[in-house]
């Protein structure tokens, strides 16, 4: 790639720094890495050889970037039961932050990318407070049978975050917005992350195939629990709650499957011998 | 006569030089007086060099850029015949007609917003003048510029959208148009490019230059009669940098968030860059 090799080039950045930190926009945080590290070098732009630390540059450029972003998302949920998710939404966050509206464009995506991350944000609420509030509850994770009320407790938890946008009805579109068919892996990756840590809270160490069944069966469980939310006219979400209870019962009943399927079996052993020696057929393994 | 006699001559004599892989300057600065005059006034052949798609792209360009916000100031540069700006203020009226029940004054948000066409080319300028009388579109938000892209007689930090549809390729010095728009930008603007660019696949490569070497000229001279000015354009087409050149032309200007969006399989490319 060839690069502006001037020492022009540096001077026109440094003026610019300037340029962004004395300009109308005073609220954000405007440093820029490029005075420190190009006044430190001797080359007119950083050696190539140095693999490193070109790297590092860019990690923090897209840090830089990154940081604007999630401000902007931040200031965008605000507009949402003005606007709907979305990139009207966003570009009112941008404006309320003193960028232009056109800077709503660095979400190409649009609307989802905000219900996006006010999921993720959702999410990081509930790994950060959720421990706290085992310990409240007075239940502990390494008992395993406490996992079960750990987990009523998280889901009843991260559902009650979408309350305020389920009172305005915008819920209903984000769900839309993440089932469609562009968007519903990033939607299917964080609903996985979010039942990852719900089972991680309630002290889940298992190491089989019984890790998926265990997270496959919780994702069922929460979804359909928020299917049940958005319909809820009780009052504080009553019937909803009641509903889950009877889906952490059922997921208790499924546990004790496989031991009675154990059983099931030794039975159902005993009657394949009796129909055999009823007909007739002799069993090999005495007669040797 | 004379005029075009002499035009034609300029251009054969600095053809060579431009086959020999050095593209003068000179030649680029007649080029801006002399066929794009021509070309301008002969804006249907566009349509048949790219089938009518072109009008297709236009849109989807400015599709990009809604919802826009009353008080933004936009600069549509080489944008002469005003083709982005028209379709901009349409758009302007579809979202003000959409959201009229919040807005309370009658003349809607698009009064506060601001478009200046610039262009090098004034004869452009007049065309696009003309259209937007014929057109019937309300342009009390419309201003003209005879300007060159690479020194824009305009204060810093001025400007929340720069736009730049099918022109940057033929500014002498990419890298100092780039620098302008950083320079008219505010922090938090946008640059948005739309262009010709490289085709990767290689069989729809084969199609793309078949067509563009042994059907484009012939049209210009069946059409316009100038072959050797439509053989420049699609040679420029091929000198001009790749997507990802591009974008790092772009970021060395100084813009971030550069990402690119191909349209028809990479005949043409949108590039956007944010000055954050």
């Amino acid at each position: 790639m060839a690069k502006r090799s001037c020492a022009n080039t540096r001077w026109q950045k440094e003026q610019r720094f300037c340029l962004l930190t004395g300009g109308s926009l005073t609220r954000g945080v405007f440093f820029r890495w490029t005075p420190v590290v190009r006044s430190q070098s001797t080359d007119a732009f950083p050696d190539d050889s140095d693999a490193k630390e070109t790297q590092r540059l860019k990690d923090e450029e897209t840090e830089y970037e990154n940081d604007i972003k999630v401000k902007i998302l931040d200031a965008a949920l605000g507009y949402v039961d003005i606007s709907g998710w979305s990139k009207e939404a966003l570009a009112q966050g941008a404006e309320s932050l003193g960028y232009p509206s056109v800077t709503h464009g660095l979400f190409p995506k649009g609307g989802v990318e905000l219900v996006h991350h006010f999921y993720q944000r959702a999410n990081d609420r509930l790994s950060s407070e959720l421990p706290s509030d085992i310990q409240e509850a007075h239940l502990d994770p390494l008992k395993a049978k406490n996992d079960l009320k750990i987990l009523r407790l998280a889901v009843e938890k991260r559902l009650r975050m979408n309350a305020d946008h389920i009172f305005t009805s915008r819920w209903t579109e984000a769900l839309g917005l993440m089932a469609f068919p562009p968007n519903a892996p990033s939607s299917l990756k964080l609903l996985a992350n979010l039942v990852d840590e719900m089972w991680f809270h309630a002290g889940d160490t298992s190491a089989d195939f019984s890790w998926y069944t265990k997270r496959a069966l919780l994702a069922t469980v929460y979804k359909s629990t928020e299917m049940s939310m958005i319909q809820d006219r009780s009052d504080d979400f009553k019937s909803t709650w009641e509903f889950l209870d009877r889906r952490i019962d059922e997921m208790d009943q499924l546990r004790d499957c496989p031991k009675k399927l154990e059983e099931a079996s030794v039975v159902m052993k005993g009657f394949y011998q009796t129909a055999l020696n009823v007909i007739g057929v002799p069993d090999r393994r005495k007669m040797e | 006569m004379l005029l075009m006699r002499f035009v034609k001559y300029s251009l054969t004599d600095s053809f060579t030089s431009f086959q020999n892989g050095k593209l003068q300057t000179a030649f680029v600065k007649k080029l801006h007086a002399g066929p794009y005059y021509k070309v301008s006034k002969d804006i249907k052949l566009d349509n048949l060099k790219s089938i009518g798609i072109h009008r297709i792209w236009k849109d989807y360009f400015v599709k990009k850029i809604f919802p826009l916000h009353p008080g933004t100031n936009i600069i549509d540069v080489a944008g002469g015949t005003g083709d982005i700006a028209f379709r901009m203020l349409e758009g302007l009226d579809r979202q003000n007609k959409n959201s009229n029940s919040s807005t309370d004054d009658d003349s809607g948000s698009r009064k506060n917003t601001t478009i200046l066409i610039s262009d090098i080319n004034q004869a452009m300028l007049d065309v696009g003048k003309k259209r937007a009388l014929t057109m019937n579109l309300q342009s009390d938000g419309l201003s003209w510029l005879c300007a060159n892209a690479q020194e824009l007689p305009l204060p810093e930090n001025s400007f929340d959208l720069y736009t730049i549809a099918f022109g940057i390729r033929n500014v002498t010095d990419v890298s100092k148009a780039l620098d302008e728009a950083y320079r008219i930008l505010r922090p938090g603007g946008r640059f948005m490019c739309l262009e010709f660019s490289h085709v990767k696949n290689p069989l729809l490569k084969w199609a793309y230059d078949t067509y563009s070497f042994q059907v484009i000229p012939p049209l210009g001279e069946v059409v316009a009669g100038d072959w050797k000015s439509y053989q420049y354009l699609v040679e420029s087409i091929r000198k001009f940098p790749t997507q990802d050149e591009f974008k790092n032309m772009i970021e060395e200007a100084g813009f971030r968030s550069v990402r690119y969006e191909n349209l028809s399989f990479g005949v043409v490319s949108i590039h956007s860059g944010y000055k954050i």
